[in-house]
């Protein structure tokens, strides 16, 4: 029990292409038969340690032994040990959920003789049974995740790696995959997660907290907090400390004044594929400065009414308005009103942050001195100076997501879309996120966001909670909470999506 | 509308432009590429080696072949024995033509008679042989006239090339190579530059942004077609400055033909993009178009020659026209008006190609 | 070997999900082969000619007949030499004949006579033609008219032969020399992609942490292309063959083998690509501009390398085409003729392995 591991010692690592140590001096040694947690910002240097650990990155200094192997020259040997989930899930997209098992499946070179019985599990577990012919590619979020899973589970590994497995997953399935990992892995099984979410952390034997490529804490999650809001502030503490302040951002915001009430309407939306519902009959009015939260599992529905309200998607009936001007109509008006911001990064990757800047200032309409100072100011806000003549795809997630907003709000857009804004992101750039929403709601804007983060829905003034295409229950987090009779939000969303399953 | 269209001109040359590899795969190859074909592409037929099977070895026989030597298409002679060693020097592509003199061809020539030569070629490279044995024919009736000098009426023929004296066979490869090449250019800075964007999401906040299909279009057409038209410019240069060939039209005509012939090049590499969900499947389409292009356009066999249909397809192809109007403004000052009948369908590919882009981005919002 | 076949099944499955992979294995060659067929024609062609009798002599007419019923000429008459000039700048005629006044009284003198030929020299292939054609019809006229006398048959009369191609049928030759094109096109577009989109989805990654060793991604990224590479020749030799109607004099074991080592180089040029970048859109770029033109120009098939610089000869020395390509017209034509094969062979098979060398040692198998 008491075995270790993992060694780590003095390990070092640097990219080329940067001056910074993405790994400095790393000292750390994992029990063996443990779930132990990484934890730490963006570029925190999470997925390097990982890629470390398994050999799929060599060290500029250091020692590391893994599971008394070396893994720069014994790749071989930690492979055949090693159950792995890259962020990307390392699935085949055009292949089908059986094909992609089948692959991991004899890769691994597990014996032919029990294969029905292990894919009978995995099937039970993860609920693909019905989609074994479906193309991965075409899986929602979820259960792509749950399938990625399942393909570094197969050969019950002595290690288990996973990075981010629960990237922009819904409550109910990041519960499950957990349960996957509890259940589906021997009792032996070392397990290694990297994670954002702090009530998973928080569940961990071990959590490893990083911070700028250092180790900033290391031991038992218990000892930091004893439930998980305890637990975030602690390490929101020991990560340099977050103090609510005003958003500079929204401080010298104006907007243009309207008497518009409802600057964002949804009036019967409806988008059917062949005999499928993907939204059905949708309706709502978001209020001005009001902050509006579109919550359900994945494949809910929520993305498509999201994608028909930005006009990304025609409705098959229904209509979308923005400030009273319909998008589909006249898509240019409305859209001018819009400030957008994607679930997966969508600005110009080939591009420096400025040419960025430059770019969705110059599309959406500033120009000359304004353009300039207004630049300088997201720039400021933001932190982003030093990036200015970095191109965008090396920032980290935490930066592109700030220069993502930047782009968005510039032109001091009346309306505010986000799809998942902060998947991925760590709890202080989140808090900092919404800090910048909020006094931007303040100031009139009127904001529609997705979230999976069930402590985010309650910054929103109201929630419309999705299944199976429908809003299934509308109201104030307080509303919600009280409808099902829950004392949070996380249960609020269980409940009421299983009551709604019943019926 | 303009200052949105200055912004997305902006952005497409800077995703060109700023990062050095794909700058290097974009002006280094074609460059590359105007050289080594300028020299690589012709027709004329030189070091051609030959084997002889001298049977008279008299001192005509002899004559004639050293004819052969001194002609400047002629390389390596191999003189063979027999019949087997001639068949066998041909079939292993040891000589690529054979000359066989009879053995009575002085005697018969003294008398006054007609000698027959054998001239063999090798057909498997059908092209070669036919234009080799027109060398060797030509040689062999000059010698042939020096024998009747005098004897009956001379015929001169006065023969002259217009447009390019010398026949230089690399004027005309380097006036279909800046046609090709800048073909080449526009597909690749176009084809990528839309299926791209949707494989890395871009498009989905682009779209989302106030620019309309118009604008985004008029962006991805007017940044690759500035990239495009200067290297077609800057080959043109190369070709009357370096490889000295004439440049008899007018520039500014020049100017306006390859400017729309870019023009509907960029549409249909643009209309390729649309079409296209992946990266794969638009370097599919850009393959699938730019080699019948440039197989059809008349560079590389006339277009009259081509059955009916074909020649009815190649009014699709934008390269046809642009080539006609490319030879004929270097080569021969070509009249406003045969340039405008050219240039009217390429007008025409144009706006069907960038209509069908900016159709497709509507239709596939869903 | 399980990992490797589960590995080649993989590639296999997802050949067959995207459709670009058959479009490009057997459509794209079909659609080659019958512009190849139709669209190019090397024959010697017909060639449009102007006429300007000034001469306005009775006996001419029977020379205009000639004129008007060759095979290889288009004729076309002017009374007004302007508009004959014109005509040639607009490419109507590739060239024309000015029979000059008195040239029917200076040839029954025994006195000189001249005749004046224009060629278009912006079409050099046709100016050619343009000197030659009228050459053998004014001589052949000279015999047959009533001046015949007055001409001698020349003394020496070459006869040439085309051998493996008596009727010098172009297509003979620019069909099977053209699979060796499409099988280029064919080798690099399948594999230009496959190993830069792995990096780029991030299936590469999940990938190096399983079993597998280098030597499994290598092969599993020869051997389904190679197959689908190989079904597609057969089915181009096929259409050849059997539609086409184009002879084939030699032996399909021989052909279908040094193929497989053109295919082997072919893939091999692909791959190298593919292995250098993890990013699929530079690796697309340099496909599209270094793949295309240089099989099509300096493979032989369009242009005799004989006729090159040294320095084009010996580039062109690196590139697998040009070996197939000798090798393929050969065999159809000519029949097996092992020396030929034999040669070709070598440099295939040296080409192939340098290539797989350099893609083995590109592979990479961690993520930096």
């Amino acid at each position: 029990m008491n075995e270790s591991a993992i060694e780590i010692k003095n390990l070092t690592y640097k990219f080329n292409s940067s001056d910074s140590y993405a790994l400095e001096d790393i000292c750390v040694e994992i029990r063996k038969s443990t779930i132990s947690g990484i934890v730490g910002p963006d570029s925190a240097g999470k997925t390097t340690l990982l890629r470390c650990i398994t050999g799929l990155l060599t060290p500029q200094k250091g020692n590391i032994r893994t599971f008394n192997l070396n893994p720069t020259k014994q790749q071989e040997e930690i492979n055949k040990i090693l159950g792995y989930m890259p962020q990307k899930f390392g699935l085949y997209e055009d292949l089908s959920v059986e094909e992609n098992l089948n692959l991991y499946f004899q890769l691994k070179e597990i014996p032919e003789s029990n294969k029905n019985e292990i894919f009978e599990k995995l099937y039970h577990f993860t609920n693909l049974e019905q989609f074994k012919k479906r193309a991965a590619g075409k899986l929602s979020g979820g259960m792509k995740q749950k399938l990625g899973l399942a393909c570094a589970l197969l050969g019950k590994p002595d290690l288990l790696v996973l990075d981010e497995p629960s990237v922009g997953v819904d409550p109910i399935s990041r519960k499950e995959l957990m349960k996957m990992v509890k259940e589906l892995s021997s009792c032996d099984t070392t397990t290694i997660w990297s994670t954002t979410y702090m009530d998973e952390a928080q569940s961990f034997d071990f959590c490893i907290v990083l911070n700028k490529g250092k180790i900033i804490y290391k031991g038992k999650p218990f000892n930091l907090g004893k439930n998980t809001k305890e637990f975030e502030n602690k390490i929101i503490k020991i990560m340099g400390g977050y103090k609510e302040k005003e958003s500079f951002l929204a401080k010298d915001f104006t907007l243009k004044k309207t008497d518009i009430e409802c600057p964002v309407r949804a009036i019967g939306l409806e988008k059917k594929y062949g005999d499928f519902y993907a939204v059905k009959n949708n309706t709502f009015c978001i209020k001005k400065g009001e902050i509006f939260g579109l919550l359900g599992p994945n494949g809910a529905g929520k993305s498509t009414s999201f994608k028909m309200m930005c006009g990304l998607t025609t409705p098959s009936a229904g209509s979308a308005k923005i400030m009273n001007i319909d998008i589909v109509k006249n898509p240019s008006k409305a859209r001018s009103y819009i400030g957008y911001m994607a679930q997966k990064f969508s600005l110009y990757g080939s591009l420096d942050v400025l040419g960025n800047l430059n770019f969705f200032a110059s599309i959406y309409g500033l120009e000359g001195k304004e353009k300039e100072t207004e630049i300088k100011k997201v720039a400021e806000v933001f932190e982003l100076e030093p990036f200015l003549k970095q191109d965008a795809k090396e920032l980290s997630l935490g930066f592109k997501q700030r220069l993502a907003l930047a782009c968005a709000i510039m032109h001091k857009p009346p309306v505010l879309f986000l799809d998942e804004p902060t998947s991925g992101v760590d709890p202080i750039a989140r808090k900092e996120f919404w800090s910048h929403i909020k006094g931007l709601a303040k100031k009139g804007v009127t904001t529609m966001v997705t979230t999976h983060f069930m402590d985010e829905a309650e910054y929103c003034d109201r929630i419309s909670l999705f299944f199976k295409g429908e809003a299934i229950a509308t109201g104030t987090p307080d509303e919600l909470q009280k409808k099902a009779h829950t004392k949070n939000m996380e249960e609020a969303f269980s409940v009421l999506i299983e009551r709604s399953q019943t019926k | 509308m303009l200052k949105r269209i200055i912004a997305l001109v902006k952005k497409e040359f800077l995703i060109i432009w700023r990062d050095p590899k794909s700058r290097m795969l974009i002006i280094i190859p074609p460059i590359m590429q105007l050289f080594i074909f300028a020299y690589a592409m012709t027709m004329e037929v030189r070091n051609i080696d030959m084997a002889i099977l001298d049977r008279s070895n008299t001192l005509e026989s002899r004559e004639l072949i050293s004819k052969f030597e001194s002609s400047k298409w002629f390389r390596k002679f191999i003189y063979v024995k027999n019949e087997n060693e001639l068949r066998k020097s041909i079939e292993t592509q040891k000589a690529h033509i054979a000359l066989e003199i009879n053995s009575d061809f002085s005697s018969k020539i003294k008398r006054g008679k007609t000698a027959d030569v054998q001239i063999i070629t090798d057909g498997r490279q059908t092209n070669t042989a036919a234009i080799a044995g027109g060398y060797a024919n030509e040689i062999i009736n000059k010698y042939s006239d020096e024998f009747s000098k005098g004897k009956n009426t001379k015929i001169n023929f006065e023969t002259r090339s217009w447009y390019n004296e010398n026949l230089e066979y690399m004027y005309y490869t380097l006036a279909s190579l800046v046609v090709l090449l800048a073909m080449v250019i526009t597909l690749l800075l176009t084809s990528l530059s839309i299926a791209r964007e949707r494989e890395l999401g871009t498009f989905d906040q682009l779209i989302v942004s106030p620019c309309t299909p118009f604008e985004i279009l008029a962006g991805k057409t007017i940044a690759p077609m500035g990239v495009a038209l200067s290297l077609s410019m800057f080959m043109a240069f190369v070709a009357v400055f370096h490889f000295k060939m004439p440049f008899r039209g007018s520039v500014i005509l020049y100017l306006i033909s390859t400017v729309i012939a870019i023009l509907s090049i960029t549409g249909v590499g643009l209309f390729v993009s649309a079409l296209s969900k992946t990266q794969q499947q638009a370097i599919l389409g850009a393959f699938t178009f730019q080699t019948p292009a440039s197989l059809l356009s008349g560079f590389i066999s006339p277009i009259e020659d081509m059955p009916r249909f074909f020649q009815y397809l190649t009014f699709l192809d934008p390269l046809r026209f642009y080539m006609v109007i490319g030879k004929g403004i270097f080569l021969k000052n070509m009249p406003l008006q045969d340039v405008i009948t050219n240039l009217i369908p390429l007008c025409i590919i144009a706006i069907i190609t960038l209509g069908g882009a900016m159709w497709l981005f509507n239709k596939q919002l869903d | 070997m399980s990992r490797l076949s589960a590995l080649i099944k993989k590639e296999f499955f997802q050949i067959t999900r995207d459709p670009s992979s058959v479009i490009i294995a057997f459509i794209m060659p079909l659609i080659l082969l019958i512009i190849y067929m139709y669209g190019v024609n090397l024959d010697t062609s017909k060639i449009k000619l102007g006429l300007k009798f000034e001469d306005a002599n009775p006996e001419l007419s029977t020379l205009m007949e000639s004129f008007k019923t060759s095979k290889y000429v288009k004729t076309k008459i002017y009374q007004d030499r302007q508009t004959m000039y014109e005509d040639l700048t607009r490419g109507k005629i590739n060239g024309f004949i000015v029979i000059p006044n008195n040239f029917i009284e200076n040839i029954q003198n025994k006195k000189e006579a001249n005749i004046q030929i224009i060629t278009d020299g912006s079409e050099v292939n046709l100016s050619n033609y343009v000197k030659n054609y009228p050459l053998s019809i004014i001589r052949q006229w000279l015999n047959e008219s009533t001046f015949k006398y007055k001409v001698q048959k020349p003394l020496i009369e070459a006869q040439i032969r085309y051998w493996y191609n008596q009727d010098i049928n172009s297509h003979h030759f620019i069909l099977p020399g053209s699979l060796a094109i499409t099988m280029t096109l064919i080798g690099m577009l399948l594999t230009t992609l496959v190993i830069a989109r792995e990096w780029e989805r991030g299936t590469m990654e999940a990938l190096l942490t399983t079993h597998i060793t280098k030597r499994d991604i290598f092969l599993s990224k020869y051997i389904p292309y190679f197959a689908l590479g190989m079904l597609s020749m057969a089915f181009n030799v096929f259409m050849c063959v059997v539609v086409f109607k184009i002879p084939f004099h030699g032996n399909y074991l021989v052909l279908f083998s040094v193929c497989a080592l053109f295919l082997f180089s072919a893939l091999g040029i692909g791959l190298l690509i593919s292995s250098n970048f993890k990013d699929q859109f530079l690796a697309s770029q340099s496909a599209l501009s270094i793949g295309f033109l240089p099989a099509l120009l300096l493979s032989g098939l369009t242009f005799p390398i004989n006729s090159m610089p040294e320095i084009l000869q010996n580039i062109t020395k690196i590139i697998p085409t040009r070996y197939f390509v000798t090798f393929i017209q050969s065999e159809f034509l000519a029949g097996t003729i092992w020396e030929i094969v034999f040669v070709n062979s070598v440099f295939l098979i040296i080409l192939g392995i340098l290539t797989a060398l350099a893609v083995y040692k590109n592979i990479k198998t961690r993520v930096e």
